[in-house]
């Protein structure tokens, strides 16, 4: 049987970054997807290799513009377990702050792209203006609307006053009045309901078995979540609900993450209000990395994100192996195909959240926009592209 | 049953390196069926959360390093080590088809051939002018610094 196949991407209508998604398909229904990427690999995992392991601190936060405080929080982890340093109480409460404040803004971003996907752009663009409420709040914490390096070895670098926490909490109040408005849409509004439901539907058993992390896996009913599993930072003492649903279809994925920024906003107001007193990073940083092995997790707003360190006891880290949710998500997203309509692709695709420069990082191609030049390691070591 | 259990069972010594990190030393013949005991008698509860592949030159291995997330108990770290000039190993995607991308990557980064898994290619993450045979993940793939 001869199918069609119709090339979705690399310059992508879903979402605006690179990736080609093969999609074969007979009349309407699609037969097979097959996701190619490697468009935006930049070399990360080697990079850290031949820098020093404070230098990487940085690098890792700029594996992914969205959620750059959660890679930079994973790597501390990683290091300071080699270290055997404990983080301060207060330093570990206010990552979770700013974790929480980044799943917050991540989650309202990604609703708001479904909605421009499904042809809902008065939706776009009001949670696009209302995200913003959130970004300037980062920027009140941490000095940075998105790339914030925020995170230290041993803690963190900016303090919050009680000036700075009333604003937070009087603009979380705004944030959340408007997400529950958000909420009422996407539960009620029929043309979006009928778009999401049953497409891209997976059972719990096959989202653990295909390895689907994140708000998909509890989409579809499987309790899982680093904060609550495996608690990090100040996760253990700060109360929150696990969301999941049992629908496994997109408009559940897309539920979870609604429910989810709830129960963010109900976690910042707990921080600010039992924000523990103390230093907030050690005096000096260790300049010395001993040897040893870690393995930190942490929930990014994607899902389940690992840092794998090996330290031979030089600087430079002997291996770090980074591991996106999107990574899983991404590649193993064929089965979530099976059965759908054209049309539903890009719905089914942007359920997942997925995050292409969180992906591809292990090598140097950059094709950019527009000239479609591919450079080569040796180019890019040469710094013709800075960044 | 936990997961700790199921793999003292097989006979595997398993080290806790820390609360939820186990750690366990792994020949390449039988890792596979401790992967798919470990799928079978934990109902399924187990993803492959990360393989990490580490080059180590100078004792003429590769580690592979298979990082299993037991759900809401504890992270299994099965220890494989493979030889430098002829790395093969058995797939453990007729198990866990999710842990796919993390063949791939190891396939295409670092040339370990997984055996069984036909949909391994090259280049998936590599650029398309790097020649074929090039692992830039290996040690001495040099990176250029200014």
């Amino acid at each position: 049987m001869s199918y069609i196949e119709i090339p979705v991407g690399p310059q992508h209508p879903a979402l605006h970054e690179p990736i080609l998604l093969r999609v074969k398909v007979d009349g309407e229904q699609v037969v097979e997807v097959e996701p190619v990427v490697g468009y935006n690999h930049r070399g990360i995992e080697k990079l850290c290799e031949v820098n020093s392991f404070i230098r990487d601190l940085y690098i890792c936060g700029r594996v992914c513009g969205i959620c750059n405080i959660v890679h930079a929080t994973c790597y501390a982890q990683a290091i300071e377990e080699i270290m055997g340093r404990e983080v301060p109480p207060r330093a570990a409460y206010l990552r979770v702050l700013v974790n929480e404040l980044e799943r917050i803004h991540s989650h309202m971003l990604i609703l708001a792209v479904m909605a421009e996907i499904v042809g809902f752009e008065s939706l776009f663009m009001l949670m696009m203006r209302d995200r913003e409420r959130v970004m300037m709040l980062k920027e009140l914490v941490t000095g940075n609307r998105v790339l914030a390096d925020y995170i230290i070895f041993g803690g963190v670098k900016r303090d919050v006053t009680p000036e700075k926490a009333e604003k937070i909490k009087r603009e979380l109040d705004y944030v959340e009045q408007r997400m529950k408005y958000y909420k009422s849409v996407f539960e009620e509004d029929y043309a979006l309901r009928r778009r999401l439901e049953d497409t891209g539907r997976i059972s719990a058993g096959d989202a653990v078995k295909y390895c689907f992390v994140g708000p998909v896996a509890r989409g579809s009913g499987v309790k899982t979540d680093v904060r609550k599993e495996d608690p990090y930072a100040a996760y253990d003492e700060v109360p929150f609900e696990l969301i999941t649903f049992r629908e496994g279809d997109s408009w559940a994925r897309m539920m979870v993450r609604v429910e989810e920024t709830f129960q963010s906003i109900a976690m910042i107001r707990y921080v600010l209000d039992h924000l523990p007193q103390g230093e907030i990073a050690p005096k000096a940083i260790p300049r010395k990395l001993p040897p040893g092995e870690a393995i930190a997790r942490a929930e990014a707003p994607r899902g389940e994100l690992t840092y794998h360190i090996v330290s031979n006891g030089k600087p430079m880290p002997y291996r770090v192996k980074i591991r996106t949710p999107s990574f899983l998500n991404i590649i193993n997203s064929p089965v979530l195909f099976e059965n759908a309509q054209i049309a539903d692709v890009p719905v089914i695709f942007a359920s997942l959240d997925p995050c292409i420069s969180c992906m591809d990082r292990v090598l140097v191609v950059d094709v950019r926009k527009g000239k479609a030049k591919v450079f080569s390691m040796k180019q890019l070591s040469r710094g013709e592209l800075r960044w | 049953m936990s997961a700790v259990k199921v793999l003292r069972e097989m006979g595997v010594e398993v080290k806790e390196v820390r609360p939820r990190r186990y750690v366990c030393e792994v020949p390449r013949e039988k890792l596979h069926s401790i992967v798919s005991s470990l799928v079978r008698k934990l109902d399924g509860k187990v993803y492959a959360s990360s393989i990490v592949g580490i080059d180590r030159p100078e004792e003429g291995v590769i580690e592979l390093s298979y990082n299993l997330w037991v759900l809401g108990e504890c992270l299994v770290s099965l220890r494989v080590k493979l030889p430098r000039d002829a790395p093969e190993i058995e797939t453990i995607t007729d198990v866990l088809p999710g842990a796919y991308p993390h063949e791939l990557e190891a396939f295409d980064l670092l040339g370990v051939k997984f055996i069984g898994n036909d949909k391994l290619r090259e280049p998936a993450f590599k650029p398309e002018d790097m020649p074929p045979g090039t692992y830039p993940l290996r040690k001495d793939w040099k990176l250029e610094v200014r």
